[in-house]
């Protein structure tokens, strides 16, 4: 009896703890349905403007485009970049281990607006500012500290007996991780690549300085449409994301569903 | 080695040595890996900060000199300011991994659609841009608004409460943000944990509670303090929700550095505070690690 | 499990079409086009947005664009700290920017403008005044900040006449929205509110304005953005504010009971400068002619509600118009004109003040 009510407790502590992490996002939904050029709540009359808006223009097509692209590319290149470093850290000898720590996480702890304004200095000097590659490079760096606390944290757990047996059944290096440690450590990777993603993703502070003009980003766009006055336009595009996130994590969910089935496993 | 029954001489220890080699060779082969990582890091962001840092040494004519730091040192609202930035950003920490355990527990308990549900709702404030969210916060928490109209409606209250434009709305802003950063690790660690030790526990006469407490909650620790670091030190660089939802008293280091930079231009000065905050953090985190033993996040896994 | 022949077991799906997305957007993300920097044509103005830049392309680039061929690019979000970094870094992207007076001190000091070509822009018809023109800038028009107050709340003639009314919380309770930034006149407002003269408030004697802001510390609500301003007003959370004009005029268009107070207005201007080492100063120079001809004028005068820069343009104006605009003939005499030179040079120590106040 009483594990059900601790349960229960557990449950409806966490449905409280939903409604608190979605509430404001989902405010915005209604709002960006508002017919004149306000945010309102609740709002008045209804109208389709706003997303009108967003899929006509082109400053907010190429900024969707961009971020996808940028993203992208930061998941593909911090998730390897961070995963063999996280190797590195768990697994092999590093001269001045706790100084390598610190600086591979310096690009968490620095304030993203000392980040951004340094950086900009020197990618202007490289020629970087303004160009897609120029912000891969800068979000990389951002993303890489989550994607080494992630790996490493699930590096640390795993048990290395297993991948030691594969090497003494004559796997090469290469082979053991590949084919034992990565799919068991694949939980913390996905954890790894989705930090990677959306550090890139929802980027602003850094993404304003190196997106230049001409790499504009989501975020940059909708926060212009935030600072002089307020366009609604950022309400919609802020439902579309929405959606689109609910959309891939129910397919997600799917095709773990798919992956645990054929494995015959748990996660 | 010995071949005699004498003590190891140091041939011996050569030997033992060189046996030993082809692991230290090979780890350190691995340890390796870990460089294209740091040059990256150090290219494209530590040579900035360092041209940054060494800018707050000069003063703005030009010349080497401490003057920007004596600033900081001799006008009081600066000690302030990073006192109250330290303060908000450890109470967030602090509620958020009140709040974040159990929901943590809860999100690897969850089967099914409901363990969907629960991990949208972790993700979704990223899928909002943060300033929406912060308005999307204003629209709740002001007087007029949602929550306000609610709690009257339902007699709770009386009179609005003030949720917004003070500390309790940069909090309440902060604590939801930072939410996702401090139960994605924890739920990481839960999911890897050994049931059996659990059971193994269980099994030996010991209550549900003393289980969680002698075995659950300490082979979860990793993954709190992870959460809990990336929590307080995010909080720290913060200026945009206490910019918006902050009240007159809510005037925190980052919102300065801000004004310093793109204000009035002053980035020598920008740049002390800038170099003050990091070496702050990083006082946190060597602090965190010797108390923590946080590196055992680090340590090479037995 | 047993199907496989090759016996491996697959990647995660995710991971692997994450892999294979993120490779082909690498190889495909086009390179930036290494555009020769002087395009033919072009003159890339960095602007506020919204709203002022649509009037601003209607009533400007338009027929700048039909007039020269020079075609006008717009940049969101003309920052301070970009432009240092720009200049620094000598990879000055943008020609023209939008700033706040102050930057017309701070811009030069910092070595990030560029000398305005006199021979091409003519200046007499310009607003004589304190500060307006130096070697660096040009005002771009003229707005002011106001008493705004809630319709509802103080019906009629019912509401603050002057800052002194504006302080008396008894009289007119409720919220104040104000500008946290230190020239955002909040100061300028408690020395108004304290009895000194318009015309003597400068230099501000801060100290006395921050004794006088004590009286009201309670009641202020602090903003950060125009945008933020006016939803407190339009919410509600505010019932009055000391706020830009246009911003006020803008809400009560769509409805929200709000009406301004002209009296006391504080007015001041914004304006625009050639950045150092601008891709296409010459053609940034006939725009900025083009700008401030009278005809330019009459025609941003219809487009939008900011003050006019060239006096004799507002006889240009269609009937009643002129009335719409800052500093036209309904704020005559009402004005209060900031010290932008003052507040050039001391803008940094006055935040910090203004701060250490706010933390007490």
């Amino acid at each position: 009896m009483r594990r059900s009510s601790g349960q229960a407790a557990l449950a409806s502590f966490a449905g409280l703890v939903c409604l608190f992490l979605v509430l404001p996002s989902l405010i915005v939904v209604p709002m960006s349905f508002n017919a004149d050029n306000l945010l309102r709540f609740p709002p008045q009359g209804f109208s389709l403007t706003w997303y009108q808006t967003y899929f006509g223009q082109e400053d907010w097509q190429s900024a969707t485009w961009n971020s996808l692209e940028i993203a992208l590319s930061v998941t593909a290149l911090a998730t390897a970049l961070g995963t063999v470093a996280a190797l590195a850290l768990i697994r092999g000898r590093i001269a001045l281990r706790s100084l390598y720590i610190y600086l591979m996480l310096t690009p968490m702890i620095v304030p993203p607006i000392v980040s951004a304004v340094s950086m900009y200095g020197v990618f202007a000097q490289f020629k970087l500012v303004g160009t897609l590659p120029g912000m891969v490079l800068a979000h990389t760096v951002l993303a890489l500290p989550f994607v080494i606390i992630n790996v490493a944290a699930v590096l640390q757990r795993m048990d290395w007996r297993v991948e030691q047996a594969a090497r003494s059944l004559g796997a090469s290096a290469l082979q053991a991780f590949f084919l034992v440690t990565l799919p068991l450590i694949r939980p913390g990777l996905i954890v790894a690549a989705i930090f990677a993603f959306i550090t890139s993703f929802d980027e602003v502070v850094v993404a304003l300085y190196i997106s230049g003009s001409r790499a504009v980003t989501l975020p940059v766009q909708m926060w212009s449409g935030l600072r002089f006055e307020i366009n609604p336009v950022v309400a919609a595009v802020s439902s579309l994301l929405l959606g689109l996130s609910v959309a891939s994590l129910l397919a997600i969910g799917l095709l773990r569903r798919v992956a645990t089935g054929e494995r015959g496993t748990s996660t | 080695m010995a071949s005699s029954g004498a003590a190891p001489g140091a041939r011996d220890r050569r030997q033992a040595r060189h046996h030993a080699d082809p692991d230290r060779r090979r780890l350190t082969r691995l340890g390796l890996l870990g460089l294209p990582a740091l040059a990256f890091v150090a290219v494209f962001l530590l040579y900035p900060l360092a041209l940054l840092i060494e800018t707050s040494f000069h003063s703005k004519a030009g010349d080497w000199s401490l003057e920007q730091y004596a600033r900081i040192a001799t006008t009081p609202v600066y000690g302030l300011v990073l006192w109250k930035t330290a303060w908000v950003a450890g109470l967030v920490t602090l509620i958020d991994f009140v709040v974040g355990y159990p929901f943590a527990v809860a999100l690897t308990r969850a089967r099914g659609a409901w363990r969907l549900v629960l991990l949208a709702a972790v993700l979704m404030p990223f899928w909002t841009n943060l300033l929406v969210r912060t308005y999307g916060w204003i629209v709740v928490l002001h007087p007029n608004g949602l929550l306000n109209t609610l709690l009257i409606r339902l007699g709770l209250i009386t009179e609005p409460i003030e949720l917004v434009q003070n500390t309790t709305g940069v909090l309440i802003g902060m604590t939801q943000i930072m939410l996702p950063y401090m139960v994605l690790p924890i739920a990481a660690q839960i999911e890897k944990m050994d049931r059996r030790l659990l059971q193994a526990a269980r099994s030996l006469g010991a209550s549900a509670t003393r289980t969680f407490w002698h075995v659950y909650f300490p082979l979860t620790l990793p993954g709190v303090f992870a959460g809990a670091l990336v929590t307080l030190v995010l909080s720290l660089g913060f200026f945009v929700i206490p910019a918006l939802l902050g009240g007159r008293r809510d005037v925190l280091i980052a919102q300065l550095i801000d004004f310093n930079l793109t204000k009035v231009l002053n980035w020598e000065f920008a740049a002390a505070l800038g170099t003050l905050l990091l070496m702050v953090t990083m006082g946190l985190f060597l602090a965190a690690q010797r108390w923590f033993r946080l590196d055992s996040l680090w340590t090479e896994a037995s | 499990m047993k199907g496989s022949t090759s016996g491996q077991t697959p990647k995660s799906p995710t991971r692997r079409s994450l892999l294979k997305g993120a490779a082909a957007s690498l190889v495909l993300a086009p390179l930036p086009l290494r555009i020769a920097r002087a395009a033919e044509g072009e003159v890339v103005y960095a602007t506020w947005g919204g709203s002022w830049a649509e009037a601003m392309r209607k009533a400007w680039f338009e027929p700048f664009t039909q007039q020269t061929g020079i075609k006008v690019r717009m940049i969101d979000g003309p920052d301070y700290g970009k432009i240092r970094a720009m200049v620094k870094a000598q990879n000055t992207e943008w020609d023209i920017a939008e700033v706040n007076p102050d930057f017309q001190w701070i811009g030069p000091r910092e070595g990030l403008v560029e000398k305005l070509d006199f021979s091409v822009i003519p200046t007499d018809q310009l607003l004589k005044g304190e500060n307006l023109l130096t070697d660096y800038p040009l005002p771009e028009a003229f707005w002011s900040r106001v008493i705004a107050y809630n319709t509802k709340r103080f019906p009629g003639d019912n509401h603050p006449h002057n800052f002194a009314e504006f302080w008396d919380t008894a009289r007119f309770p409720g919220k104040r929205v104000m500008y946290s930034k230190a020239n955002g006149g909040a100061l300028e407002a408690a020395l108004l509110a304290d009895g000194v003269a318009g015309d003597k408030l400068y230099p501000l004697d801060v100290d006395r304005a921050l004794k006088k802001l004590d009286n009201l510390k309670d009641s202020i609500l602090w903003y950060e953005t125009n945008a933020q301003a006016v939803q407190f007003l339009q919410d509600e959370q505010g019932v009055l504010g000391l706020v830009a004009d246009g911003r006020v005029k803008f809400i009560q268009e769509k409805g929200a009971p709000v009406a301004i107070e002209y009296n006391q207005s504080q007015l001041t201007w914004t304006s625009y400068v050639v950045i150092k080492g601008a891709p296409n100063k010459a053609n940034a120079m006939k725009l900025l002619a083009f700008m401030t001809s009278l005809d330019g004028q009459k025609a941003i005068g219809t487009a939008y509600t900011y003050g006019l820069v060239t006096p004799k343009a507002y006889d240009m104006l269609p009937p009643g118009r002129a009335e719409q605009l800052s500093n036209g003939p309904q704020q005559q005499g009402k004005t209060v004109l900031m010290n932008e030179k003052w507040w050039g040079e001391n803008l940094e120590k006055t935040q910090e003040k203004l701060d250490a106040w706010r933390l007490s």
